[in-house]
């Protein structure tokens, strides 16, 4: 009798005990991952600027007869920036080739830097008299609508809707889009791939641009283009490299910029699907400024100056310079 | 014919036997009937009470110091978990503040980001070890991790080359450790965290111990009664020693489960939590310094990383608030980070007057008075309070091992099994 009481007492403690003394404890959870923040598949991206009543968006101000001795100027804009004693110029500082940062050398640098520092030097003597304020995209057209800046040097395509709220110079570059791949690394031969035929590819372009736009309307065309999308081009390149993407798709300049962070990355030579006219922004208000840089840009398409520029940053990527874009004027 | 003679008064050997078996039947039924049989239930009873407080005891202690030691186990584990999180987001800062540098990353910074990964990886490899139940986690952890190395490699040596790709290698490193890494090492912290506290309470079984103890010497004090008005003795000395044995294994188990509650109740709301709240102060200060590279890398883009600066500050100040809470003695740190804050504060200012170069040297200057200087000294003081913080912890825990009390307890109660067993056998006896 005492020993069965006893052996169910000890049973029953012991269970307890046991429950008591835990130390199997629950897998820890991973947490709850969501969508990816890899590559998305393309949403619909906004449409092309629609004509916003001007005819011809790369026509601009005649330029000045020449370009006139500092002391001689008396608009009172340009007045401003004299005083200053330098130019403020809205830049990229990572859009390689065009205007990026060189940690090399502590500098900004590109096409579109010495485009801007050809103007600093037209009015101060010195290129080095010029402020290059980085601004995004977004902020092209609001910097010179406040007046943080004096001109926006930032791969700008000229466009009536932003005609309507700034002023473009003469068209300083013409873009196209075309199509970065894999080189070729057996013959080393130039691709020639259009963007049509990277049917059953997958092809990068950056949200809410025009190339993405192209992109998608050369896809409703052909078919089976597996479109990718980043936040801006240089994260298509990281995509590129990572094998994720086959292609990527852009701006020739922006391309060009790519491909020479990549070795094994080419810009194919198939002809450019769009017309993109680059522009030097300007406030809407200062004509005279605007008339001032298109004479400077005459200059250098005359004296061979513009071709020296853009042999030092795109002839490795895109071949020697071609003739630089005839400018159009007679806006009134 | 056979004659088996009789001696005359002799039954026959069948009675005999018939005699012997109602005698036997008589004495089992009157074993636990009468006084004698309530004496015997008694002993049996307090004998089976003593058996239950040494068992209670014996294994009720032996359970709370081995939830002291799983406690002790679960917060070394948030502890580690907690330097992983802060040595990832040191070693982010180290990189961040050295890409601004380029190609010319000083070596001070390359170290800092080896030494931080390092401890990293030692401390996953040492986590996995002590707790199974954090494998899984531990493994995608190392698998972000490796992401997160490996973009920083690619970000280091673009930006070697001067290529804007590695800045946009570094973004998806900082993206991959915020988005992938460091959710995985809050998981970690959160479910060990919820594992010490479990154990920490230590309640079930000190309780348990408690009431069988005062049950047994409630139900030893009540025999004890019921026995001195039956036999008119006032001390059964068998029964008394048991109660005493008994009496004394109560007090020293209440001793002990008072003494390990309190002390833990202590590391929990003193120097545990302050630690938690120092590395959480820490870690949310090495993003912040992460933040305020990218800002400036990001030139121009960067006003989002300055939100996260903010944002990341705020809450090591508000950390450092909690710290100072539950250790009122380290007030020498909230300054320190402040110091830094203002040295933080005059980047912007360059930064946001156009002047990018200044911002950069105050932001890379490792001279007395920048602000790397500042944030080392707060790296400094910091991690030296935590140390103390966490050895203080550890400390207590190695002071709670009750190694003998449960030992002591198990062979009283046995002792008093015994004693009590035998405490009616004279008085018993007294009734043959």
């Amino acid at each position: 009798m005492n020993r069965t009481l006893g052996a169910l007492a000890a049973g029953a403690l012991l269970a307890g005990l046991t429950a008591c003394s835990g130390g199997n404890y629950v897998d820890t959870p991973l947490p709850d991952t969501g969508a990816t923040a890899a590559p998305s598949a393309s949403a619909t991206a906004p449409p092309s600027p629609p004509s916003g009543g001007c005819d011809n968006a790369t026509q601009s101000y005649d330029p000045l007869g020449s370009i006139p001795s500092t002391d001689s100027i008396d608009d009172t804009a340009m007045q401003e920036i004299i005083d200053r004693g330098y130019l403020r110029v809205g830049v990229s500082a990572d859009s390689y080739l065009l205007g990026a940062y060189n940690p090399l050398n502590a500098a900004i640098e590109g096409f579109d830097i010495d485009i801007a520092k050809a103007v600093a030097k037209a009015i101060f003597g010195d290129e080095n008299d010029i402020r290059l304020v980085v601004i995004t995209a977004g902020q092209r057209l609001s910097s010179l609508t406040e007046g943080t800046v004096d001109m926006v040097a930032r791969n700008m395509t000229m466009n009536c809707e932003r005609w309507e709220q700034i002023a473009f110079s003469s068209e300083y570059y013409h873009a196209g889009q075309k199509v970065l791949v894999t080189r070729n690394t057996e013959n080393d031969k130039p691709s020639t791939l259009a963007l049509r035929a990277l049917t059953g590819k997958r092809v990068c372009a950056p949200n809410n641009t025009t190339s993405l736009t192209k992109l998608e309307a050369v896809n409703d065309e052909v078919g089976g283009i597996e479109i990718v999308t980043s936040n801006n081009h240089t994260g298509c390149l990281v995509l590129f490299q990572q094998g994720q993407v086959d292609a990527i798709t852009g701006d020739d300049t922006v391309l060009a910029g790519l491909a020479a962070q990549d070795p094994y990355a080419q810009v194919t030579t198939a002809e450019a699907i769009t017309d993109e006219p680059y522009g030097l922004g300007i406030a809407q208000e200062n004509v005279y400024f605007v008339r001032y840089v298109n004479a400077v840009l005459e200059k250098l398409r005359s004296d061979g100056e513009w071709k020296t520029i853009y042999n030092r940053w795109f002839a490795a990527s895109l071949g020697k310079a071609p003739n630089p874009p005839v400018p159009v004027y007679g806006r009134s | 014919m056979t004659v088996i003679a009789t001696t005359p008064g002799q039954s026959p050997p069948e009675t005999v036997s018939a005699v012997a078996a109602q005698r036997r039947a008589d004495a089992r039924r009157h074993y636990l009937t009468g006084t004698p049989g309530r004496m015997r239930i008694l002993a049996s009873i307090a004998s089976l009470l003593c058996l239950a407080f040494a068992a209670t005891g014996f294994l009720g202690l032996r359970a709370v110091d081995s939830a002291v030691q799983r406690a002790s186990a679960n917060t070394e584990q948030v502890i580690r978990v907690q330097a992983i999180y802060g040595n990832l987001l040191k070693a982010d800062a180290a990189v961040t503040n050295g890409f601004l540098l380029g190609g010319q990353e000083r070596a001070d910074n390359r170290a800092a980001y080896d030494e931080a990964m390092s401890a990293v990886t030692a401390d996953i490899a040492e986590a996995a070890t002590a707790q199974p139940a954090d494998g899984n986690a531990l493994a995608a952890l190392n698998e972000a991790v490796q992401s997160y190395s490996n973009n920083v490699d690619r970000a280091r040596t673009n930006n070697r080359q001067g290529f804007t790709v590695g800045q946009q290698y570094l973004q998806l490193a900082g993206t991959t450790l915020r988005s992938t890494a460091l959710p995985i090492v809050s998981n970690l912290a959160k479910a060990n965290e919820e594992r010490a506290d479990d154990e920490l309470n230590v309640a079930g079984s000190g309780g348990l111990v408690l009431g069988m103890g005062v049950l047994s010497v409630a139900g030893l004090i009540g025999i004890g009664l019921w026995a001195a008005r039956r036999t008119h003795r006032y001390v059964n000395l068998p029964l008394a020693a048991a109660g005493a044995l008994v009496a004394a294994g109560l007090a020293l188990a209440t001793t002990h489960v008072l003494d390990v509650s309190g002390t833990l109740s202590r590391v929990k709301d003193g120097n545990f939590k302050a630690a938690v709240a120092l590395a959480g102060a820490r870690a949310a200060a090495f993003d912040a310094k992460s933040n305020e590279s990218l800002t400036l890398i990001a030139r121009g883009n960067g006003a989002a990383y300055e939100d996260k600066f903010k944002a990341a500050a705020t809450t090591t100040q508000d950390k450092l608030g909690e710290m100072l809470a539950a250790d009122s003695t380290k007030t020498s740190l909230a300054p320190r980070f402040a110091e830094y804050r203002t040295l933080h504060s005059a980047i912007r200012t360059a930064d946001n007057n156009g002047d990018w170069a200044t911002a950069v040297d105050l932001a890379t200057t490792t001279t007395t008075g920048g602000a790397n200087a500042a944030f080392a000294e707060f790296d400094d003081a910091s991690s030296k309070v935590l140390d103390e913080q966490v050895g203080n912890v550890f400390r207590s825990f190695n002071g709670l091992s009750g190694r003998y009390q449960p030992w002591l307890i198990g062979l009283g109660g046995l002792l008093a099994a015994l004693l009590a067993g035998r405490s009616m056998s004279n008085r018993i006896e007294e009734y043959r």
